[in-house]
């Protein structure tokens, strides 16, 4: 396993889907913060499709309790797209449930991580760092279709 | 097509930056955001003052916005480290997961919506805000366990 230490942010693209305006201002400002070169915000399933067939980001932080479509509704969207770039794209799952069975459920339907709220700064850190070590991606079949209405 | 790029090769640029500068900037980040709080909880409570109105004989749809909408301020009092506004959150959540929603769960959740806005205006902190939290936690216990717990 990579031991980061230093890292350049600025050629990553991250999405963050969530409905509360204040957490996407605090995920943007702090992922603005660590140099992360585009943070886009979505406020829902529908926009964040939109978004992402738009500029496919390189990673995606979802909040998991939002309303009429919840995070593991979008994690399980996503991961069936089976052979496109969308069902590789690393999953950062935000909740503000610790429960055993939540995280049991969310990394079973394709989860990379999981984030509890509240979160301090080198949670985030740690959190993006897994992803992004662990993430193989890139040599999977890359394909730009976004089917997803 | 290129040679796809790895994620961890994209941060791995000559502009690398210690982590733990990145982390301290992070902290400062989420400072000024959690400084703007107190305008973003007085701004969501007038929202669900507002949907707490529609809860009167109203149907599925406008409990679920309703618990939505406490879900979403109970994790960003969290987040921004307001404890009291944490816990009335919480509170309100047990009402609107396991309780009675007759005339009783009704007044239960007014009571945590008035006592979200004494919090708000400053005037009820500390001890007084520990017993108002207190307070509503015994008047929720009180309350009748909804049979089919949906």
């Amino acid at each position: 396993m990579a031991v980061v230490t230093k890292a350049d942010f600025s050629r990553l693209s991250i999405i963050v889907i969530d409905d509360s305006p204040y957490m996407r201002r605090l995920l943007l400002e702090m992922l603005s913060s660590f140099g992360v070169g585009r943070v886009a915000t979505a406020g829902g399933a529908a926009e964040a499709f939109a978004e992402m067939r738009r500029d496919p980001p390189d990673l995606i932080i979802c909040d998991w309790e939002m309303y009429p479509e919840d995070g593991l509704s979008i994690l399980r969207r996503l991961r069936q797209q089976s052979g496109a770039r969308p069902s590789h794209i690393p999953f950062i799952m935000l909740t503000g449930h610790n429960g055993n069975e939540d995280v049991t459920t969310a990394l079973g339907e394709g989860a990379d991580s999981y984030i509890v709220k509240p979160f301090a700064s080198e949670t985030l850190m740690n959190h993006l760092l897994k992803v992004i070590v662990a993430d193989r991606g890139h040599l999977a079949e890359a394909s730009e279709t976004w089917a997803l209405e | 097509m290129g040679k796809a790029v790895s994620l961890l090769e994209k941060i791995s640029g000559p502009g690398a930056v210690p982590l733990s500068t990145l982390i301290q900037r992070g902290e400062i980040a989420a400072g000024r955001v959690h400084a703007d709080f107190d305008d973003f909880l007085t701004q969501r409570i007038r929202v669900l003052a507002q949907m707490r109105r529609a809860l009167d004989g109203g149907e599925g749809e406008a409990w679920r916005q309703f618990y939505a909408a406490v879900m979403d301020l109970r994790g960003s009092a969290a987040t921004a480290g307001r404890k009291t506004v944490n816990a009335v959150c919480a509170s309100l959540e047990t009402v609107l997961t396991e309780r009675v929603r007759d005339v009783r769960g009704l007044q239960a959740i007014s009571s945590h919506v008035d006592a979200l806005v004494l919090l708000s205006s400053g005037n009820t902190q500390g001890a007084e805000a520990e017993v108002l939290i207190a307070e509503l936690e015994q008047a929720v216990s009180c309350l009748p366990v909804r049979p089919d717990g949906a």
